[in-house]
């Protein structure tokens, strides 16, 4: 596999803020890489970086192997991205945009290739339409197609599904898993939410103030067999106690007397239910979640 | 280039406001039209009193030629404030939009952008003056003929012959266009600055009252500035209508607003390439 985008040492500073810091990340093709931060976490500033639109105060960033620079900006041509909201030119039609948008690349592309971008966001028959008319999820749709135009290797896409209704984060995701599977896209995608990173994503990033927290692939962030299990309970003040002395207190992680939190197998959990059950305790609610999720919401409850 | 270019002017027309100028030409020239349609003799008996009792004056005085000349004087003032509306939005109008960041991710050069919105703001501009130079010139001419023109200052009047007027105007429209440019440049400089084009818009705007004001008043403190102020020199165009006609005085004028473009316009090449976009 070979590195399609490469970020070495990225920093940038507003004034006295931090907002990226000493940054590394290397996204191969075939990728579907997700950058997951909470909002502010620096998640726009480091794309922006990545597309040259802000200057790194230090660090480099690579596309297709080669140094990308203010005087190399051709290499642009093998990115295409949407950055936050899919703000296009709202006064003309899609066509128009995409007409714009495929001169700004710099090659030469043929009006069967606008059809067929309409076509894959599912915009066909309404590009004639003033995009002031469009939904937010059509607009986001245009913007995907706007990326795609010049056909390049790696899409960027910055919240993808920000702001969405349920049926509009459907569409997105389909096409983004469309683009990876049957396009062989390389994807990054940036998200303040695990799941969506989660069902989409096959590697990621967690960003935090500006920094890298942690970084691989999907399957070995989010281990299946450690799962974080709360359980709630009618009040019983004997309860913590009691865990304290039996055969799963190496797996309390917390006790009172409304609720347990465990640190166990998922296999475990029936089990955990039935010693609870036979000793008396009254319980109403068995909520299991990924030690990743209770990682990233600790960070982003601080 | 040619094709971003023609992109640019088809974003630019496709906007209703671009056509506000446009509008606002027509009306004022209507409307002075139609006041010396109305009492126009009148206004001309007034104004020539000092005159018509030395000399004997015949012929068609309020003539297309005159009538223009009265537009544009109380006009050309004005064109640097329309010419603002558009050249202000170029770039802060896409921040504003949003449309600049995704722009910028294209493999196009931010010099190369900065050149084709400058292009495309001249070339309204200049359709602008064209424009005026219709409906000031030659619905004028249709209104009220043609004959020679009684050019009157402060202290002398001039008479210009019949024929020896219309290159007169062509060349002041094309003196126009050149101090239109540097109001482009400054517009398109503040515009780099700013993520809403009102800022840039007013802020040109601005300059241009108040500097024109400076150039306008007699004050010793004032008169060692003005022959660096652009707005001292955008009145260039008058002089095509002196006999003879000052043509050291037009070239210095034309030299500095040269000076006053090319000078901005590198400035905001220079400032667009090292900016962070954060819009």
């Amino acid at each position: 596999m070979s590195a399609i985008l490469e970020a070495r040492g990225l920093t940038k500073k507003f004034g006295e803020r931090v907002a990226v810091n000493d940054l590394n990340l290397t996204i191969n093709r075939g990728q579907v890489y997700g950058l997951l931060g909470q909002n502010g976490a620096g998640k726009s500033t480091l794309i922006r970086m990545l597309l040259g639109l802000i200057f790194p105060d230090q660090g480099e960033v690579y596309i297709n192997g080669s140094h990308f620079t203010p005087r190399n900006r051709r290499l642009l041509a093998h990115v295409g991205a949407i950055i936050e909201r899919p703000d296009l030119y709202n006064y003309l039609s899609g066509w128009d945009n995409l007409r714009i948008f495929a001169a700004l690349s710099k090659q030469n592309i043929p009006t069967a290739r606008l059809h067929e971008v309409l076509e894959m966001v599912g915009l066909a028959g309404r590009e004639k339409d003033k995009v002031k008319t469009y939904s937010l999820g059509m607009k986001q749709r245009l913007g995907i197609a706007v990326a795609l135009i010049h056909d390049p290797e790696l899409l960027i896409l910055d919240e993808p599904t920000n702001g969405l209704d349920p049926q509009g984060i459907a569409e997105i995701r389909k096409l983004i898993q469309m683009l990876s599977m049957q396009q062989g896209k390389t994807i990054l995608l940036s998200s303040h939410l695990l799941y969506e990173v989660e069902q989409m994503a096959t590697h990621m990033l967690i960003l935090h103030k500006g920094r890298k927290i942690t970084e691989g692939a999907v399957k070995e962030l989010i281990d299946p067999d450690e799962t974080i299990v709360e359980i709630d309970m009618l009040h019983n003040a004997a309860a913590p106690a009691m865990l304290a002395t039996s055969e799963w207190k190496q797996h309390v992680t917390a006790a009172t007397p409304a609720q347990i939190t465990f640190r166990v197998n998922n296999r475990q959990v029936p089990a955990i239910n039935e010693y609870l059950v036979k000793n008396g305790v009254q319980v109403t609610r068995i909520h299991a979640k990924h030690s990743l999720e209770n990682y990233f919401l600790t960070l982003t409850n601080d | 280039m040619i094709k971003l270019l023609s992109l640019e002017l088809y974003k630019i027309f496709k906007r209703p406001r671009t056509f506000i100028s446009f509008g606002l030409v027509t009306a004022i020239a209507l409307v002075i039209q139609l006041a010396m349609t109305a009492g126009g003799k009148d206004f001309l008996s007034f104004g020539m009193q000092g005159i018509t009792e030395q000399f004997d004056v015949n012929g068609n005085i309020l003539n297309g030629y005159l009538v223009a000349y009265l537009i544009l004087q109380s006009l050309l003032i004005h064109i640097p404030l329309l010419i603002a509306l558009v050249a202000g939005d170029t770039l802060a109008g896409e921040a504003n939009m949003g449309t600049l960041r995704l722009v910028l991710t294209r493999p196009v050069s931010r010099s190369e952008l900065v050149l084709v919105k400058f292009m495309a703001s001249i070339i309204y501009s200049l359709l602008l003056i064209i424009w005026l130079a219709a409906v000031a010139l030659l619905l004028s001419i249709v209104l009220f003929g043609t004959g020679d023109m009684i050019n009157m200052k402060s202290e002398t009047f001039i008479l210009l012959l019949k024929n020896d007027i219309p290159w007169r105007y062509f060349a002041a429209f094309g003196f126009a266009s050149l101090a239109m440019s540097s109001i482009v440049s400054l517009a398109m400089f503040l515009s780099a600055f700013a993520e809403n084009a009102i800022g840039p818009i007013v802020a040109t705007m601005g300059i241009v009252v108040v500097l024109t004001i400076l150039s306008n008043l007699e004050l010793p403190l004032f008169n060692l500035i003005k022959p660096y102020l652009f707005t001292t020199h955008m009145i260039g165009w008058k002089g095509f209508f002196d006999d003879p006609v000052p043509y050291a005085a037009i070239t210095r004028s034309a030299g500095v607003l040269l000076s006053y473009t090319a000078g901005l316009l590198l400035a905001t090449i220079l400032y667009f390439n090292k900016k962070d976009i954060q819009s």
